[in-house]
């Protein structure tokens, strides 16, 4: 049994417990990570390229093993999920990828319904479930299109409706604009951001601070080789690194956005409390 | 929870039976060849096991034939004879026993040695003993029992000689012995290369569809459902093999037996094992190849 959350309600859906993670080369992924994220709460995970912003995404999905500690994703834990009920974890936390890896040659229609059909839904449901995730995504017009045929922002749109397909309780993406202009940019985020007021949680990997600074209401978890030196949730400096996070030019801590996240609420933060869900106004509770 | 819970088994059927149609359809030449090899693989097994099959028959005709032969003294009186007779039908080796007298072993002279015949004419005092042919029982008849029954034979007073033909005893045991290692040792081999094949062409068809897997993996398709197209894959293959093999084997049968020479074919049971055997080293050897290769995206 890979569940933990057994005994009643938890709120987080993601905790990295003294994570570290280590492959065949001389520095760790990742360093004695510790942070996690409650149901509901937008966050950034950002920092330079190789600061194990992957890697972290990758354990939280358990497509791999933290080398120490413990990884607890939507109610799994990494030390008592066996490699057979990973599915289980998979269809609680939905996965988005820079390169959005569609099913080429299928149309828009198809991917999603792809990703219905394998997770044994009922098959006179996948059809009208897909459009409607589609619908969801604004894709509707484009759901007969072969996924070679549409924009990169559109391809993305099929990759977050598809992710959602098992109504999952948390979306991880890592990069998901990387390979997107501008434009696309912002529509794939007004997109998550819009995801997440109806009560799922995200967590995005990226290293855009334009991205940042236009949802300054967003936690911002920094990672620098492998550490978390800024998580803008606690006033409190990272423990662990509590003398290289002060040091200049660390990483995008001191950018006036991030400064801005541990401000006040604004007005998005009511909207989303509203939905009667859990919002980015909940995290500094945790 | 109800997302867990593996819902709507039909439609898992369904989609395992299209994706593996679909295999065959998107990839018929890597599906025919391997069970066109797979076939000619079990066929070198079925050509054994029909040589096999015939070598027995044909051991059994003469193994018909071991018999232990008690010639008897001149002397010996119908008492005496009886009485033998009655000790060795006794015994549980013995299937039958058969008192040939003087007179009807000169008559088989005659007919089973026709180029004698004059010699036995001329003769003017029968020089053939009496005897007493012993059959055996079919499990006793070897080298071992044979002699054994030759001995107690030679025990009895009444009994000149006794013959059991114990060089060509010995030499179709050892017939028997060596078929039997043969089939089953290159029938092994055989069945193993055909594994093999198998799990080349399931892997390759695991790796012409790995980033539909992968995603699979990723969307949360649980490990059963991504293998099973796999392994009805590698299960179908075996069958067509199998049933290739039996195919060629009955081709084979046909063309010996009417073009060179008669013999007889396999018990259909066998041909029936063989397919089976065939699925089960499919759908084994795609279980191996899966496991290798589904590992986490």
């Amino acid at each position: 049994m890979g569940n933990i959350n057994l005994w009643g309600y938890d709120p987080h859906v993601i905790k990295f417990i003294h994570v570290t993670k280590e492959y065949a080369r001389p520095e760790p992924a990742l360093k004695d990570v510790s942070f996690h994220v409650v149901k509901g709460q937008f966050s950034f995970l950002t920092g330079h390229s190789g600061s194990g912003k992957s890697t972290a995404l990758r354990l939280a999905h358990l497509a791999e093993r933290p080398t120490h500690g413990e990884v607890r994703a939507g109610g799994f834990s990494s030390l008592r999920t066996s490699r057979r009920d990973v599915w289980k974890l998979r269809r609680k936390v939905g996965y988005v990828f820079q390169d959005f890896r569609l099913l080429p040659g299928r149309t828009a229609l198809e991917n999603v319904s792809f990703a219905l059909e394998v997770i044994g839904s009922p098959k006179e449901q996948i059809l009208p479930r897909a459009q409607r995730l589609l619908g969801q995504v604004g894709l509707a017009p484009k759901a007969g299109s072969s996924v070679g045929e549409i924009s990169g922002g559109e391809q993305q749109r099929v990759a977050i409706a598809r992710a959602l397909a098992s109504e999952p309780l948390l979306l991880l993406a890592d990069e998901p604009t990387g390979n997107l202009d501008e434009r696309a940019t912002r529509g794939i985020l007004d997109l998550f951001w819009e995801i997440n007021a109806m009560g799922m949680a995200v967590l995005m990997a990226t290293h855009d601070l334009e991205l940042m600074r236009r949802y300054p209401t967003a936690r911002v978890l920094e990672l620098d080789q492998g550490r978390l030196v800024y998580d803008s949730s606690t006033t409190e400096p990272v423990e662990s690194v509590r003398d290289e996070s002060s040091r200049p030019g660390s990483g995008v801590s001191p950018d006036p956005a991030t400064v801005l996240d541990s401000s006040g609420e604004t007005s998005s933060t009511s909207a989303l409390d509203s939905a009667g869900e859990p919002g980015p106004a909940q995290q500094r509770e945790i | 929870m109800s997302r867990d819970r593996p819902n709507n088994e039909r439609s898992d059927v369904l989609y395992t039976v299209r994706e593996t149609l679909l295999a065959f359809k998107r990839a018929p030449l890597l599906t025919g060849l391997s069970a066109a090899i797979v076939g000619l693989a079990l066929f070198v097994v079925g050509l054994f096991g029909l040589a096999t099959h015939n070598v027995r028959l044909y051991l059994e005709t003469i193994e018909e034939r071991v018999e232990v032969v008690a010639y008897l003294r001149d002397d010996a009186s119908t008492a005496d004879i009886a009485a033998m007779e009655g000790v060795l039908t006794m015994l549980p080796e013995v299937l039958a026993v058969d008192f040939v007298t003087k007179a009807e072993a000169l008559e088989k002279a005659y007919t089973e040695l026709p180029e004698f015949n004059e010699i036995l004419t001329d003769l003017e005092v029968n020089p053939l003993p009496a005897s007493i042919e012993i059959q055996l029982r079919p499990e006793s008849r070897t080298a071992v029992t044979a002699g054994r029954i030759a001995q107690q034979a030679t025990l009895h007073p009444i009994v000149e000689e006794v013959q059991y033909g114990e060089e060509w005893v010995d030499k179709l045991s050892a017939l028997r012995r060596i078929g039997f290692v043969t089939t089953s040792v290159l029938g092994t081999a055989f069945a193993v290369v055909a594994a093999l094949i198998i799990g080349t062409a399931v892997r390759i068809a695991i790796f012409a569809r790995r980033e539909e897997i992968k995603i699979m993996q990723l969307v949360g398709a649980r490990d059963s459902f991504v293998h099973r197209p796999f392994l009805l894959e590698g299960g179908i293959t075996g069958a067509l093999g199998g049933a290739l093999a039996v195919l060629l084997t009955y081709t084979t049968f046909w063309s010996v037996s009417n073009y060179l020479f008669t013999i007889s074919w396999i018990p259909w049971e066998w041909a029936g094992i063989g397919i089976s055997a065939g699925i089960v080293f499919g759908v084994l050897a795609s279980v191996y190849a899966v496991r290798k290769h589904l590992r986490e995206v």
